[in-house]
């Protein structure tokens, strides 16, 4: 089960994941982030340092958003990740297509260009 | 065997018949004789009696006769019985009327004893068949739904009967007391027995009215022979024979047979004006049975509706009916009427839509009181005056209504009411049921789908893998109890190159068997054209991002083994890193490199991120490919096998053959999971690499 709330910092809206995205959960992750691109923020981050396991279906989510923050010019980056859930990016490649930071502090600066 | 009983009982009537009219003759010749031995004054020289022996033999035999008759017609109905008694009844009085009439005809010979005496025994003789012959029938009537105090008592009277039958012999003084003793206990038993109607019940209208005539009949020629009896004028006799009515056995035959038929008769009379209930009660049971049946008749749902319109409309005697079958949004679907055609039907739709009080009782918020019956007794449509509804509901939803019209106010009573909502009940059991019944096979027929795709993608996979000169293959899969995209192939590009690849399809389930065919496809095909791994892996990402959906990707492993020059090429597109043993090292070494999954970037840039790396091999070492339904099984507290127990076990088992190495491998990871069923689909490959056993000769 995964649950996903949201907040914003400093005009970044910031998604907290918590728990585990399988096949199913990934269904309320795609809504969570499809409803994140209707608020009209240039930055979202999302926070994955409660994400115990993502499998491919959840990874399959992240990769279909890629696109579509392009083109809306949307800042897009995740960070927190423990050591297992980045290891999973990094083996499929996706780390270097989405920009992943170790800490919030980290991708604020990248946002605000410090 | 059945057939052998009745041809067998055929013959013992025939004897009985036989035997019986030779009885009759034997005393009616002893009755002469007797006559003749007191005219002559000489006696006569046999017992006094005789004749009354004979009479005995005679009543046994006719009654026997009759028995084994009734016997054989086990099925005759009721009608059919007391039919016998009133055609048997006709023949002897009609025998008896024309004796009557030739010896008032000729009353010069009939006065003569001798002939008046004949003329006796013939009457007798009649008396007795249609008297045996009313009581076999009499017995199976009382015998009907027997109990067993009731063949009891019936056994003690047949006995009381035989009894009294033997005492014929002894000329007990009439109505004595000892007489009076045994003839009032066979009429108490009449009696007694006479209250065994039950099969008056089970006759309907016309029947009971056949039944009051015959019986009628039957009961008249009973008075006559009564009658007759008691006229006989003994004093033109040549000798007085047996007075049947001074015999208790004939006059308790009489009792029971005049009480039973009366009983009969009265009883069928006062049951008349019943009748009507009775039926329809009958018809009522048998409706429900047909619905109850419904369920294992495997009817439609339509077909238990008709069924429901037509048992409502006979249970509270409505004069028109219809049925609104309605779908999840509660849109009328389909309508069934009864004595009212489309149109009468949506006017009278339009006019309950208009009733303020039935739009009350519809806006119900309590499902539960909107459940039970809605009646208007008033009511102006068409020729009706009062109407019934009934809103259907089948698993806690509206799926109907039942509307019953009467073309009188007042219509309907709670009987009628609770009947036809035991109907109703039971028909929305059974459309529950079918409805279950046909979930359940669209569940059996979506299983059986899924098994067929499962086992289509099995055979997608290769049982056995290509291998050259210098390598040692196995393989292992195993799919997940949902469908999944593992995916392993080979291909022998030449006599020392061949390619080797695992893969893993995003996502589970039938899409996910689809990709993997695709991902087969593109393999076998792109293998072909003898490509390098960076090419391979540039071309099947461009050929996929055609065919996947825009959240699918596949994560794949590319491997050349060039057994001419000893080495592996690889390139990686995000699939889990291969493990690869030095034997000179005794060490399990990872194959990173760059690499990003199949469909993730869908433009030219993904040749950017393929990097191919070339490594040398030697005999003895090893190569593991693997899924990550393997390195991240796991065990109930959530722990994952890992790639360091994989390592470990490859170096544990080094020794052992290529096969034998694989199946550690899965059986530790199977302990380790604890023989949990894995939730993803788990796929190895093992390339040991050998001396090569074609040793190309050395070139001299």
């Amino acid at each position: 089960m995964v649950d996903i709330t949201d907040y914003t910092e400093d005009e970044i809206l910031i998604l907290e994941v918590k728990g585990e995205i399988d096949a199913s959960s990934s269904l309320s992750l795609d809504q969570a982030i499809a409803d994140a691109l209707k608020k009209n923020y240039r930055n979202v981050l999302v926070d994955l340092s409660k994400l115990d396991y993502i499998s491919s279906a959840g990874l399959g989510v992240f990769m279909s958003y890629i696109q579509e923050f392009k083109q809306k010019q949307i800042y897009f980056a995740l960070f927190g990740l423990s050591e297992k859930v980045s290891n999973v990016f990094q083996i499929l490649g996706l780390d270097q297509l989405i920009p992943v930071f170790p800490t919030l502090e980290q991708a604020k600066n990248q946002v605000h260009g410090v | 065997m059945e057939k052998r009983v009745l041809k067998f009982d055929k013959y013992i009537a025939r004897i009985c018949l036989i035997l019986s009219i030779l009885s009759w003759l034997a005393m009616m010749a002893s009755h002469q004789i007797v006559i003749f031995g007191l005219r002559s004054s000489t006696p006569s020289g046999i017992p006094p009696y005789t004749p009354d022996l004979f009479l005995i033999g005679y009543t046994l035999l006719v009654y026997g006769f009759f028995r084994t008759k009734l016997l054989k017609a086990e099925t005759l109905n009721v009608i059919e019985l007391l039919w016998r008694v009133f055609v048997t009844g006709l023949i002897t009085t009609i025998i008896s009327l024309l004796l009557e009439l030739a010896a008032s005809f000729w009353e010069g010979i009939a006065s003569n004893p001798f002939i008046a005496m004949v003329i006796y025994d013939l009457n007798t003789g009649l008396i007795l068949c249609f008297l045996l012959s009313t009581f076999a029938v009499l017995k199976k009537l009382v015998l009907y739904q027997k109990s067993k105090n009731l063949l009891r008592t019936w056994r003690f009277f047949e006995g009381t009967l035989l009894f009294a039958l033997g005492l014929v012999l002894f000329n007990l003084e009439p109505f004595g007391a000892s007489f009076n003793l045994l003839l009032g206990l066979l009429v108490v038993l009449s009696l007694v027995l006479a209250g065994n109607l039950k099969w008056v019940a089970y006759l309907d209208f016309k029947e009971k009215w056949r039944s009051i005539l015959l019986l009628l009949l039957s009961l008249v020629y009973q008075l006559y022979f009564v009658g007759y009896l008691i006229g006989i004028p003994f004093e033109h006799l040549g000798t007085r024979p047996t007075d049947l009515l001074s015999q208790s056995i004939f006059i308790g035959l009489f009792a029971f047979c005049l009480s039973y038929s009366l009983f009969a008769l009265l009883v069928i009379l006062f049951n008349l004006p019943t009748t009507s209930v009775f039926e329809k009660k009958f018809e009522e049971a048998m409706n429900f049975s047909k619905l109850s049946q419904s369920k294992h008749a495997g009817r439609s749902e339509e077909e238990i509706m008709d069924l429901l319109l037509h048992s409502a409309v006979s249970a509270v005697l409505a004069n028109a009916a219809w049925i609104d079958m309605h779908n999840e949004e509660g849109d009328i679907v389909r309508s069934i009427g009864h004595e009212l055609s489309e149109k009468e039907i949506e006017e009278a739709r339009k006019q309950l839509a208009a009733n303020p009080v039935l739009r009350e009782w519809t806006t119900l918020k309590d499902i539960k009181k909107q459940k039970t019956s809605f009646t208007l007794q008033a009511f102006d449509f068409g020729p009706y005056r009062s109407l019934l509804l009934f809103p259907l509901f089948v698993q806690e939803r509206r799926y109907g209504t039942l509307c019953l019209l009467k073309d009188v106010s007042e219509g309907f009573n709670t009987n009628m009411i609770d009947i036809a909502r035991t109907f109703i009940n039971q028909a929305c059991v059974s459309v529950e049921n079918h409805l279950l019944l046909e979930e359940t096979l669209d569940n059996e027929r979506y299983k059986e789908e899924i098994k067929i795709a499962k086992r289509v993608q099995e055979e997608l996979l290769p049982k056995k893998l290509d291998k050259n000169s210098d390598t040692s293959i196995a393989c292992y899969t195993k799919a997940s109890a949902q469908i999944g995209g593992d995916f392993y192939d080979s291909f022998s590009l030449d006599e020392h190159r061949m390619v080797l690849t695992i893969g893993d399809v995003s996502g589970k389930g039938v899409s996910a068997a689809f990709h993997m065919a695709e991902m087969k496809g593109v393999f076998q095909s792109l293998s072909q054209l003898n490509l390098t791994p960076e090419k391979f892996l540039v071309h099947a990402n461009q050929a996929l991002s055609r065919c996947l959906d825009d959240r699918s990707f596949i994560t794949l492993s590319y491997f050349l083994i060039d057994s001419r020059k000893k080495t592996i090429q690889f390139a990686r597109a995000g699939h889990c890193p291969a493990l690869f043993y030095e034997s000179s090292k005794k060490s399990v070494l990872e194959l990173h490199g760059k690499g990003m999954g199949l469909g993730l970037v869908r433009d030219e840039s993904y040749s950017k991120h393929v990097e191919v790396t070339e490594l040398a091999y030697k005999p003895g070492d090893m190569l593991f490919l693997y899924t990550d339904g393997i390195s991240e099984a796991r065990n109930p507290a959530k722990e994952e096998f890992g790639v360091e127990s994989i390592k470990s076990n490859m170096i544990n088992h080094v020794s052992e053959k290529t096969e034998i190495i694989l199946s550690r491998i899965i059986e530790s990871a199977r302990g380790f999971c604890e023989n949990q069923l894995p939730d993803d689909d788990c796929t190895a490959v093992l390339v040991k690499f050998q001396e090569n056993r074609l040793q190309e000769k050395p070139v001299s």
